[in-house]
């Protein structure tokens, strides 16, 4: 049984160790992504923020003075942080380099830090790659304190590290406390995810080929083929969605056929929706598009194709309410009663990809003949003693 | 003990037996046979009666699974074979010459049925024939399906058969896990 990350034609091999840049923007922060893209023998990846990540500072820049008080203010234990400065000084478990510093040096650096960290033991039972032990990550991260739901589908199959990836693992927040929203809101025009989106959109209306130039990357939509060609190899493409493109200037360019250049030909080419999809999961993590109104009903157009996307827990569900009737977000997280997070990275994914849209601009389902029907509620107990009968048998013919 | 049914239908070749296969905790029982009409033209072997399989559930349930079958002299068969039914599986065949009336002939086949249940549809053989695409079919749906599942499947992946009955039942009902 592939797991969900290889069903959408992508995959994650070994765990990459994250990065996540400080005060570092411009040409820093591109030399050192090109340094991080140079190493073989490390996997590193930048990330835009991660738990789990491996924090460089610049604290000559205010921004980066900034992040390193709120890192002090909010983990006093102290995180794994490089601190780059003409004075930087080794302080609260963090390691200091001052500048100017060579590439071997900031490697050794995170090195050490790599070195330092304690791995967690793991009972041996765990250690197999059991369905049980995928069903109790996804019970973990819930960390709701609910009662363990059925976690939807191929989310048995999702790890905790994918989990993170691509849904986050935030609480609830109070959606009419600013100051919370705020913390669970991202800017959708900085990801290349919603930049792809909208690019998609231009080139069905228009029926042409796109091609958008940022990040290092070229991007062709193929409006025939219904699909994006990339030179960007598939393990960076996580990475490449993550990350904020703030600063990058990104040049778009009509084109009357495919280019028919050697190189563009070696490119892949990968369904727009699958990549559109995995791409807003990881820049959202979880978080909403700022701006998003909770009370506005949205719709989806038609069903996602979950077969060959990204699948995370409970988004069959969440397709099934959203494909039935217009609801605002406040609706649907009252009417399914689930973690925040699994409907906003619903939400962020079905949106960029052009699928969930504005009810107000898609024909009112009281226009059409509703045809869903409501089986007897005896039969409740039946389908959930089969969804789960489903799940466990998945989890079993896992390879 | 109640006994429970989930029925797949759809044209020669499009996966029922092996979707029927990939799901049933028994091998399943079927009935194809060598291919003597024009249906040899598609595949060897095709199903004359119906394809069998089951899923046990905890507490000692079935739901049965069953194909309908290929070939339309069985017709007759599937009035009966839908009595008391979940809902309905269909799968469509995308490399064959008109999937759109393959389409509409199951739809009207069994409207009865799938106008108190729920339908999934599964498009097979999508890496042979990409078009017509998923949009395509939902635009080509009658509009009272507009909240019918489309998924492009390949019948021999448990994972994908999963998710067309997992989404038929949350058509049925949203609440499910509530």
């Amino acid at each position: 049984m592939n797991t969900t990350a290889e069903q959408d034609g992508f995959q994650d091999n070994d765990a990459p160790v994250r990065i996540c840049l400080r005060g570092i923007e411009g040409l820093g922060r591109k030399s050192l992504a090109f340094l991080f893209s140079t190493q073989a023998n490390r996997r590193l990846e930048l990330v835009d923020e991660h738990p789990d990540a491996i924090t460089i500072i610049d604290v000559d820049d205010y921004r980066g003075k900034a992040a390193w008080k709120e890192i002090q203010s909010r983990e006093p234990a102290g995180r794994p942080t490089i601190l780059l400065g003409l004075d930087a000084v080794a302080q609260q478990g963090a390691v200091a380099l001052q500048k100017p510093f060579r590439t071997k040096d900031i490697l050794a650096a995170i090195d050490s830090l790599l070195k330092a960290r304690k791995p967690e033991p793991e009972p041996a039972a765990a250690r197999q790659d059991s369905p049980k032990r995928a069903q109790d990550a996804t019970t973990r991260v819930e960390g709701t304190g609910r009662r363990p739901r059925l976690s939807a589908h191929a989310a048995t199959s999702l790890n905790e590290r994918e989990l993170h990836a691509f849904v986050g693992s935030a609480a609830d927040v109070d959606l009419d406390d600013p100051a919370a929203r705020a913390s669970i809101e991202y800017s959708p025009h900085r990801f290349l995810a919603h930049r792809l989106g909208d690019l998609v959109l231009s080139a069905t209306r228009e029926d042409k080929y796109l091609r958008l130039s940022c990040c290092d990357a070229q991007f062709i939509v193929d409006p025939k083929k219904r699909c994006i060609h990339t030179d960007v190899e598939k393990s960076r493409l996580r990475s490449l969605g993550a990350l904020p493109m703030a600063g990058e200037p990104a040049r778009r360019q009509k084109l009357s056929a495919f280019p028919d250049e050697s190189e563009s030909q070696k490119w892949q080419c990968f369904s727009w929706e699958a990549l559109i999809w995995r791409m807003a999961l990881a820049c959202s993590r979880g978080r909403l598009p700022e701006g998003t109104n909770l009370d506005q009903r949205y719709q989806l157009k038609r069903w996602p194709n979950l077969t060959r996307l990204m699948l995370f827990p409970h988004a069959t569900r969440i397709s099934a309410a959203w494909v039935a009737s217009p609801l605002s977000l406040k609706e649907i997280l009252n009417r399914l009663s689930l973690p925040q997070r699994y409907v906003f990275a619903f939400f962020s994914a079905a949106s960029a990809a052009g699928l969930l849209v504005d009810a107000a601009t898609h024909p009112p389902a009281d226009t059409m003949e509703n045809t869903s029907k409501q089986q007897p509620r005896q039969r409740r107990g039946l389908f959930r003693r089969l969804l789960k009968t489903l799940y466990k048998k998945q989890g079993d013919h896992r390879a | 003990m109640n006994d429970h049914k989930i029925i797949f239908t759809g044209p020669v070749g499009a996966g029922k037996s092996t979707a029927i296969r990939s799901l049933s905790d028994i091998a399943p029982v079927s009935t194809d046979e060598l291919a003597t009409d024009i249906t040899a033209e598609r595949k060897e072997q095709t199903t004359v009666a119906m394809d069998y399989g089951v899923l046990k559930l905890d507490g000692g349930e079935t739901v049965h699974l069953y194909g309908t079958p290929g070939q339309e002299r069985f017709n007759f068969m599937w009035d009966i074979l839908t009595q008391g039914g979940i809902g309905l599986v269909l799968l469509i065949n995308n490399s064959r010459p008109a999937p759109f009336t393959d389409l509409h002939f199951f739809l009207s086949a069994f409207e009865k049925f799938i106008d108190t249940t729920a339908l999934a549809i599964g498009i097979t053989q999508m890496d042979k024939a990409d078009s017509p695409t998923l949009d395509d079919y939902y635009r080509e749906l009658p509009a009272k399906y507009f909240n019918t599942p489309i998924f492009e499947v390949d019948a021999r992946q448990r994972h994908d058969v999963v998710i067309l009955v997992e989404s038929l039942l949350f058509s049925l009902d949203q609440c499910l896990e509530a």
